[in-house]
């Protein structure tokens, strides 16, 4: 037999099938590659127009806050093609939440932020016109506008001590009314269960006692608020708590410095802030609330006390931080008047809104509203004086958002993005 | 008599080694044309360039919080921004960012965004 006969009989064709076959394997994974390129680039470039647009809303949000009131939900289409942002408001304390998505397909960007308050015409110091001097003594220094008694501002002196500042108020001064801006109903409205123990139909409600299982518990503002019921009184202590979550007592609640607090609100008629705690959360007291010595509350804490049937006070130990706001006010038809206690080396930063008196000790950077203020001393008690006292408007510590008065900010900052 | 070489270059055989190398030669012009679209299509490298070049454009302009219309030229990419105010919206602006080829005109990579006016 020739073998050239084996060689060439039929052979080319099935060596170019098999030399197609793995050409075909080639343009095949090309084919894919590209197709993965193609949604790997189309995947890149939606997501960033979705976080694009997020950061839209947010500008849109910080210049307009009145396009979402708390507890509405809007859709809105940016560019007007369909360029689709749902935004969903709620108040958290003195702060608003906004929950933002935008969605491509299956792809859905979402974004919790919290955000503060700011008004544009807000004041160093509102002092209710009581018909008294507001006297200086010391180094006072008042930087910004001021709405003042008619009577006026004078340089006083106390226990032999006079006036040594430069220039009284470096801003300028309008009359004052002889009561305080009213506080919006709506500002605090939606919390007043709380303080009952009468909670939200979606809250998830825990015994205090789950803690002591579970110390450390985040929850995500996408999730249902979690309720810790202290039910009388409750002593938090070596617990790390942040994110979507209130403690609630109709008693007392003490918090120790070995708790780390993060964004989450307490309720209960006295809350007392052991020395050296440091944290960011919301304070509501219904009677009274005591800062012990040294703490730190960081930005965007808020000390609250509403009352209604007794005299609402704040007591802020030595050298204690309030970084946020202070308020103090009276939900009754016939207003208690109220008291702010400060002491040696306090700094509060953001609206301090006292519906009564306030014994000023420190330094605020923000705005001061208040019917009178007052200084006890060994020789004498003076009524509308202050001494040594900074307040200052203009600061870079006083443009951080805090709450308005009336509810109705003209601008919101970020605060912050949440779980 | 020259048997052998009559049953070696059949008729048939010939045929065979023809329609197989045109085979061949077709299935590797295809892979070609696949292998050189996919690669023109992904033009990774130039679209990269873009993205940095837009995004960078954004972070200065956001970092000294003046956007403005503005046109760079970076090799054969053209950035450029665009402002106009937002309808019906006195304190707010719609910035656009368009990196685009020169060559071709290609649209390369774009972006939208809302943003505050500050007041100077």
């Amino acid at each position: 037999m020739n073998p050239l006969e084996y060689k060439l009989s039929g052979g080319a064709l099935f060596y170019a099938i098999i030399v197609i076959l793995l050409l075909s394997l080639f343009s095949s994974g090309f084919i894919l590659l590209n197709r993965l390129w193609f949604v790997e680039n189309a995947l890149f470039l939606k997501n960033t127009e979705l976080n694009d647009n997020l950061d839209s809303v947010d500008q849109w949000l910080r210049a307009e806050p009145g396009i979402v009131q708390a507890g509405q939900a809007k859709e809105l289409d940016l560019f007007g093609d369909s360029s689709m942002v749902r935004i969903e408001a709620q108040s958290w304390g003195l702060l608003r939440l906004i929950k933002s998505s935008a969605r491509w397909r299956s792809l859905t960007i979402k974004r919790n932020t919290l955000y503060s308050g700011v008004n544009n015409k807000g004041c160093a110091l509102y002092l209710s016109d009581n018909n008294k001097f507001l006297s200086l003594v010391g180094k006072c220094q008042i930087k910004g506008d001021c709405s003042l008694p008619t009577l006026g501002i004078r340089a006083g002196e106390m226990d032999g001590v006079s006036f040594i500042g430069i220039k009284m108020i470096d801003g300028l001064i309008s009359k004052s009314s002889n009561t305080l801006p009213k506080l919006s109903p709506e500002l605090l409205q939606s919390w007043y269960g709380y303080r009952d123990a009468s909670f939200g139909s979606t809250d998830s409600i825990v015994s205090i006692n789950s803690l002591t299982q579970n110390p450390d518990c985040t929850v995500s503002f996408n999730s249902n608020t979690l309720v810790i019921d202290c039910e009388s009184d409750g002593y938090l202590q070596n617990v790390n708590l942040s994110g979507n979550i209130i403690v609630a007592s109709t008693g007392k609640i003490t918090i120790s410095s070995s708790a780390q607090l993060q964004d989450i609100l307490v309720f209960a008629k006295t809350i007392q802030v052991a020395n050296d705690v440091h944290g960011s959360f919301q304070l509501f007291a219904r009677d009274q609330l005591i800062v012990g010595d040294n703490c730190r509350l960081r930005y965007p804490s808020f000390a609250v006390c509403l009352a209604d049937q007794t005299s609402p006070k704040i007591t802020i130990g030595k050298n204690s931080v309030i970084s946020g706001g202070v308020l103090i006010d009276s939900v009754n038809e016939n207003p208690i008047p109220g008291r702010l206690e400060m002491t040696e080396g306090n700094k509060l930063t953001g609206m301090v809104y006292v519906n009564g008196e306030v014994g000023f000790a420190g330094q605020i950077d923000g705005g001061l509203y208040c019917n009178r203020f007052f200084i006890s001393t060994p020789r004498g008690y003076y009524e509308n004086f202050l001494k040594d006292a900074v307040i200052n408007s203009e600061s870079v510590l006083a443009r951080f958002g805090s709450f308005s008065i009336d509810n109705a900010p003209d601008q919101l900052k970020l605060v912050k993005l949440c779980l | 008599m020259f048997v052998g070489y009559k049953k070696t270059v059949s008729g048939s055989t010939i045929i065979e080694v023809v329609t197989a190398f045109s085979l061949i030669a077709l299935g590797v012009a295809l892979t070609l044309v696949v292998f050189s679209k996919t690669m023109e299509s992904s033009n990774l490298y130039v679209k990269h360039q873009a993205v940095n070049a837009v995004n960078e454009m954004i972070a200065e302009q956001s970092k000294a919080i003046n956007y403005r219309t503005e046109e760079v030229d970076s090799a054969d990419i053209r950035i450029f921004s665009t402002v106009a105010t937002l309808p019906g919206h006195d304190s707010l602006q719609t910035v656009t960012y368009s990196a685009t080829l020169q060559s071709s005109g290609k649209q390369l990579y774009a972006r939208r965004l809302i943003k505050k006016i500050h007041a100077n």
